[in-house]
């Protein structure tokens, strides 16, 4: 599992780009996460939810209670204009730091 | 049975969610969402076939604990907060909460009703001792602070150092340094010179009463601030016929109705039934504050022409203040003018004269000079008395700490369980806080009422008319901070010390009971009854010197006498009024003398003897006296004669003491030759040593000069039980000479108790604060043995069913507690030692502490301590050991 820290960083970045795919409940995040990360990222709710709100009291994402057919209550987020603004800029700083990496280990030549 | 079927999913999930909802950092809608990610989970793990409590336990692990999901919600709280525009909910609900924790200690106080009783007992006597010590220390400090122009005023000191090495400090200096000051020295801007204050016979058409008040220049009302109702007080005493009044005297003198214009001003009173005087002011009553106290002033002016023999270099009688130029420096100006009575006068070459100054501020709290220094005055008192109220309400404290972490053992198991549930170390050290808070409020207005009930009792005892209502809001600000203080450092200890009790180690008890902070609970106690043996000792020493002082054979008998001023018609025809006089019954001796023995101040250098060294500059004390004067004082004669009719007109004779024979280097001077202020005169008697001042100054030197025109003073001595008699004479033979003057007289045993007012008070004030230590300490003693008979119940059942008898157990109990007691005595006597040395070491006659003043301070504490604990004790060894064993 990656260093606490490192998950605390991407954190933000990894929710606002699930959210940009779609809205979600934080239970279907953390299960996203664990799919993507074959397991082994772990969030925990006590970690998650408060990071959620957090970003709702940012303004980048909004949340709203649905009840679907079959299904119980739940809370979903869904990623604001603000948070999609957010998460342009957060891409770019990624990627270029993805891009140091990939040439510092030499891992493939070049993505372009 | 089945595990399954004991297990109910939803109970569970329901009281997962109340447990939530009790943090207040997670809202309804948190919970929920938590509660629906949890039946997420469940479900996902019964997919997997785990079973319903399982799976509970397994989602709730994955979930994060209680404390991470607290902590981190907390952490985005106050954000949500804001952006969802709840601060003032959120304000508002910590107050409720606050009044929550109050609610909760309200209640835990009412349960242990006992020990909140010894807790807010022992903080408000000691609140109320800080506050009263506070009042007397502020009244204190506040003496002659309220001149505007107090930081420019100074007083002009006198230091005198003779050929002997000693020094004399006085505050009197010879009439022309005024004017010179005033002339030569750029920074002083003006030189006020005032006369002692006086006792004159005040008269308006034929009421005639005796008033206060002094002789001064006309400046005096410039510098200081002695506000006007009526007048000009910049040239008010300009003319010498002029008299200022205070508000009450024009009150008394021109009725209720004098404010109305023309009533008082101009109107004549008439002063000592010397002349009139034209009132040219009326001032505001002097704050009772004030060094100066007067109720008129007349021109210094008048008081001159009166006393020609004032107008030279060679004699200091008259104060002197004077005001500097703003920003001047007071060191510079000290320097300045040290040498100008040296400059302006032939001065003899063993002799040296040199002046300072000091601030007037300080002049009430700084009196005392050694060797021409600043050597404290009741400062050291204020001092003393600020240190001893630090003490008590230490003391008080530490009851405080003591019995709330003796107490915290039964509190122990309800702190684990709390903890267990996941109540932070600060929020329960904010509820402990919180409770001796609490208890320190309740203290201070337990305090406030007491220091309100018994303020009159108070201002007796010192002698001050402090009052309740006029004390500034800050004080009161300050008494109230005291007392939050007071509450912080003492629920501090038990709020640290509880607060860090292992969860797991409490709920399994292996904390041993009562043991914990024995060591620093001892060590209080110990300190506690330090304080109080410190204290006991303290006031028998104050006593014993005391009562030294009372009973001293000063080497004349101030008993049944007393004195009064000597003018008038009794003046003018003296001996026709002594003889009078001396035909009442109960009167058996009447003299006359320039002043009482008990101040002699009058001193003088100006002394030649046969045999004198060129170079010899001594100071004799010189008393002017009548016909009687050495019989009725009863001073004892050694040799020679006292002054006498038989021997025809006594015109210059002196009588001296032993020291001043020793001071000439005579072994028998009577009938040797003596210059006193340029009259030569035979010593015609030797008399025994005799004190002349307080005992903090060493027998001096002393001249009795017959002098009938200088003395002012009359004495009577009266048979002793006769004294009601010999008074009802003296007024009516008083009455006969002087009928214009009112009958005032004061006795001179009463003067000499007023030398020692301080210390009496001191002695009362001692006495009292040592009773109030020894039972706030004995409070706290109390409340830890019941604590401990309580603790060791079951021990002391086991052991009387063992064959114990009441007695050993009685023992066993008080044993610890003597001991601390006695490790108190220890560390109190040394200390004790040096304190009173150092105060006894003022006094130039003084006693020797003696070792049973150990013995008894000691004895008391122990035996105060064991009726302390006793009762306990006893209580707990008659306790029938079946009920003390199957206590819980």
């Amino acid at each position: 599992m990656p260093a606490k820290a490192l998950t605390g960083a991407s954190a933000q970045t990894i929710v606002l780009s699930l959210l940009d795919r779609g809205d979600a409940y934080g239970y279907k995040i953390i299960d996203h996460v664990r799919q993507l990360s074959n397991g082994e990222v772990e969030w925990a709710a006590g970690s998650l939810y408060p990071l959620l709100h957090r970003m709702k009291a940012d303004g980048y994402v909004e949340s709203f209670w649905i009840e679907r057919e079959g299904e119980r209550r739940r809370r979903y987020y869904r990623i604001t204009p603000k948070g999609q603004k957010a998460l342009e800029k957060e891409k770019r700083q990624w990627l270029s730091v993805h891009r140091i990496f990939v040439q510092l280990w030499g891992l493939q030549p070049s993505l372009s | 049975m089945n595990a399954e079927s004991r297990f109910d999913l939803e109970t569970a999930i329901a009281t997962w969610h109340r447990f939530m909802r009790s943090e207040r950092s997670i809202t309804t809608e948190d919970a929920d969402e938590l509660e629906s990610h949890l039946r997420d989970e469940i479900d996902t793990l019964r997919n997997d076939g785990l079973g319903a409590e399982a799976a509970f336990r397994q989602a709730l692990h994955r979930m994060g604990t209680y404390t991470l999901l607290e902590r981190s919600y907390r952490r985005v709280y106050w954000k949500k907060v804001r952006s969802e525009h709840r601060v003032t909910d959120e304000i508002l609900w910590r107050f409720s909460m606050l009044k929550n924790y109050l609610r909760l200690a309200v209640r835990r106080l009412r349960r242990q009703k006992g020990y909140t009783a010894i807790n807010v007992l022992g903080l408000s006597v000691g609140l109320a001792c800080s506050f009263f010590i506070l009042l007397w220390v502020q009244d204190e400090l506040g003496y002659d602070r309220f001149h505007a122009q107090g930081d420019q005023l100074y007083r002009v000191m006198h230091n005198v150092k003779y050929s002997d090495g000693r020094f004399d400090t006085w505050n009197e200096v010879p009439l022309p340094l005024a004017e010179v000051l005033e002339r030569q020295v750029p920074e002083i801007t003006d030189a006020v010179l005032v006369t002692w204050e006086m006792e004159l016979a005040v008269a308006r058409q034929n009421e005639a009463f005796r008033e206060r008040g002094l002789q001064a220049s006309p400046a005096l009302f410039e510098i200081f601030s002695f506000p006007f109702i009526q007048g000009d007080p910049h040239t008010a005493l300009d003319d010498p016929d002029a008299v200022v009044i205070s508000e009450q005297l024009a009150q008394k003198y021109f009725g209720p109705d004098w404010r109305t214009a023309g009533t008082v001003l101009g109107q004549p009173l008439r002063m000592d039934n010397r002349k009139d005087f034209t009132v040219a002011g009326v001032f505001k009553d002097v704050p009772r504050n004030s060094t100066l106290q007067f109720d008129f002033v007349l021109p210094i002016e008048e008081f001159i022409v009166r006393n020609p023999w004032l107008e030279t270099w060679q004699s200091s009688a008259l104060r002197l203040f004077v005001r500097l130029r703003a920003g001047a420096s007071m060191a510079e100006v000290s320097a300045k003018i040290a040498p100008f009575i040296t400059e302006h006068r032939e001065e003899h070459e063993g002799l040296s004269n040199t002046l300072f100054l000091q601030p007037y501020g300080d002049i009430h709290l700084y009196g005392d000079f050694e060797a021409g220094q600043v050597a404290g005055g009741r400062i050291d008192y204020v001092r003393i008395f600020i240190l001893i109220a630090f003490f008590i309400l230490l003391i008080a404290c530490i009851n405080f700490m003591n019995l709330a972490t003796a107490r915290s053992m039964h509190r122990a198991r309800e702190i684990g369980v709390r903890k267990a549930i996941g109540a932070t170390r600060g929020s329960l050290m904010r509820q402990f806080l919180g409770e001796s808070m609490l208890v320190a409020l309740l203290a201070f207005f337990f305090a406030l009422l007491l220091v309100a009930l018994l303020l009159p009792a108070f201002n007796d005892l010192t002698r001050k008319s402090i009052a309740f209502g006029v004390l500034e809001p800050g004080y009161w600000l300050i008494g109230l901070g005291l007392t939050l203080l007071v509450g912080v450092v003492s629920g501090s200890y038990p709020a640290l010390f509880l607060s860090s009790f292992n969860v797991v180690g409490v709920l399994r008890r292996h904390l041993s009971r009562g043991k914990g902070g024995g060591t620093v609970r001892r060590s209080l106690v110990v300190f506690q009854f330090t304080m109080s043996v410190l204290l006991i000792l303290g006031t028998l020493t104050v006593y014993k010197q005391l009562d030294f002082i009372r009973n001293k054979n000063l080497g004349w008998d101030r008993e049944h006498v007393v004195y009064m001023r000597l003018e008038g018609s009794a003046r003018q025809q003296y001996e026709a009024f002594r003889q009078t006089l001396l035909h009442k019954p109960g009167i058996v001796d009447v003299t006359s003398a320039s002043q009482t023995l008990l101040r002699l101040g009058n001193s003088s250098t100006n002394v030649t003897w046969e045999g004198k060294h060129p170079d010899d500059a001594l100071s004799f004390h010189v008393i002017n006296a009548n016909y009687r004067f050495v019989e009725t004082m009863r001073i004892t004669l050694k040799a020679g004669r006292t002054f006498s009719e038989a021997f025809g007109d006594e015109s210059v004779s002196y009588i001296v003491n032993e020291r001043a024979a020793q001071a000439m280097g005579m072994e028998e001077p009577v009938g040797h030759p003596l210059t006193l202020w340029d009259q030569a005169g035979p010593i015609i008697g030797l008399v025994e040593d005799f004190h002349i001042r307080s005992l903090y100054t060493p027998i001096n030197p002393v001249i009795i000069r017959f002098a009938p025109r200088n003395a002012r003073n009359l004495f009577v001595r009266m048979e002793a039980g006769k004294t009601a008699e010999a008074l009802a004479g003296l007024e009516a033979v008083h009455e006969q000479f002087n009928p214009g003057y009112p009958f005032a007289y004061r006795s001179l045993e009463e003067g000499y108790e007023q030398l020692y007012r301080s210390e009496t008070v001191l002695g009362t004030l001692a006495k009292v604060f040592a009773g109030i230590a020894v039972f706030i300490s004995c409070l706290g003693l109390f409340g830890l043995a019941a604590f401990t008979a309580e603790q060791r119940t079951k021990e002391i059942g086991v052991r009387k069913v063992l064959g114990a008898s009441a007695s050993s157990i009685v023992l066993l109990l008080s044993r610890e507690y003597t001991r601390l007691v006695l490790i108190a005595f220890g560390v109190a006597t040394p200390l004790a030692y040096l304190a009173m040395h150092r105060w006894l070491n003022d006094f130039a006659y003084r006693i020797e502490i003696p070792w049973t003043f150990f013995l008894i301070a000691g004895l008391l504490a122990v035996v105060v301590a064991w009726l302390t604990v006793g009762y306990q004790s006893i209580k707990a060894a008659r306790t029938d050991p079946v009920r003390t064993l199957r206590y819980e």
